[in-house]
């Protein structure tokens, strides 16, 4: 029976304090950032960071968001020992390209935030913005005036 | 800044001119734009040894020559790391990507074995199939095709590298 270690949403903090280190690398400016918990990876820390001038697609080929797994580290403890962190980044335009496709990694985000299981951590205002693709509304709405 | 985005923002530039110097599209520019692709490449694969040499992954001196592929196989040599990791995609993209870096660095200029054979580069005379001294710049040296696949190449390789040192940043320190 496997334990679950990590529940949602127990590492708030540490990933408020990561965001806040991540705001200050400005070659890929960090725009939204949402902290949730998935069904396939219950002790895992899921994070999704959209940057503005990256291009995940570029080292990830399997056509979803870029996925990176970290492992436990003095700044980043986590209390399971075979729990890692995984943020997922992407683009504006990846993400909305992951919308369009409904892939597997953008249904993880839109349903953890229907679910109560997700919350956005930063948002600028193009950040914000971009949560509309969360929704299906959202989705439609974005196709319709070309920004999918 | 850290080394390798200093190492990254020289090759942007690099890639900004060979991309201008593609535009132009004259012949007596495709060397030096065959030229600066080789340094978006070279610099890209250097950024890319910095950052795991500051991460203490590897360890290597980063220097001045052209020579790439010994930080490119002193890389794929790491310790193997578990699937979707940061030093898994670096080795992978690496990996990938080899033949193709090895192509575009071969222009490089280089000593030669013979004095009297000198291959063809990006930069000094050398002798055409005939014996014949000849310019890069010389008409038909480079082909157009070429020269738009190298900056094709530059660009796949600049973007890798500036994607696979974002992801090492993110790392939690």
């Amino acid at each position: 029976m496997t334990t679950v270690v990590s529940i949602y949403p127990d590492y708030l903090e540490q990933v408020k304090q990561l965001v806040a280190q991540h705001l200050e690398l400005v070659e890929e400016p960090l725009l939204l950032a949402i902290y949730y918990r998935t069904d396939r990876a219950e002790n895992d820390v899921f994070l999704l960071e959209v940057l503005d001038n990256f291009n995940g697609s570029s080292i990830e080929c399997d056509g979803d968001l870029l996925e990176v797994l970290y492992g436990s580290t003095p700044h980043f403890m986590l209390r399971d020992r075979d729990a890692v962190l995984q943020i997922i980044l992407a683009s504006p335009e990846e993400l909305l390209r992951a919308a369009t496709k409904n892939t597997s990694r953008f249904r993880e985000v839109k349903h953890a935030l229907a679910e109560g299981r997700a919350q956005k951590v930063y948002g600028s205002p193009e950040g914000d913005d971009l949560m509309q693709v969360f929704s299906n509304v959202g989705v439609a709405c974005m196709a319709a005036s070309g920004k999918i | 800044m850290s080394a390798s985005r200093v190492w990254l923002r020289q090759a942007k530039y690099d890639l900004v001119a060979a991309r201008y110097l593609a535009q132009q599209d004259a012949h007596h520019f495709y060397c030096q734009t065959a030229a600066k692709c080789l340094q978006v490449v070279e610099k890209s694969v250097k950024a890319i040894a910095a950052e795991l040499t500051d991460r203490r992954i590897v360890t290597i001196t980063i220097g001045f020559d052209h020579d790439i592929d010994r930080y490119i196989t002193a890389i794929i040599r790491a310790p193997h790391r578990p699937a979707k990791t940061v030093p898994h995609y670096i080795v992978e993209t690496l990996h990938h990507n080899r033949s193709e870096v090895k192509a575009i660095m071969r222009l490089a200029p280089h000593r030669p074995e013979d004095r009297n054979k000198l291959p063809r580069n990006t930069e000094y005379p050398f002798h055409d199939v005939h014996g014949i001294l000849i310019a890069p710049a010389d008409t038909g040296v480079f082909q157009k095709a070429e020269i738009d696949t190298h900056v094709k190449t530059a660009s796949i390789v600049f973007d890798q590298a500036q994607a696979l040192i974002s992801i090492a940043e993110r790392e939690p320190r």
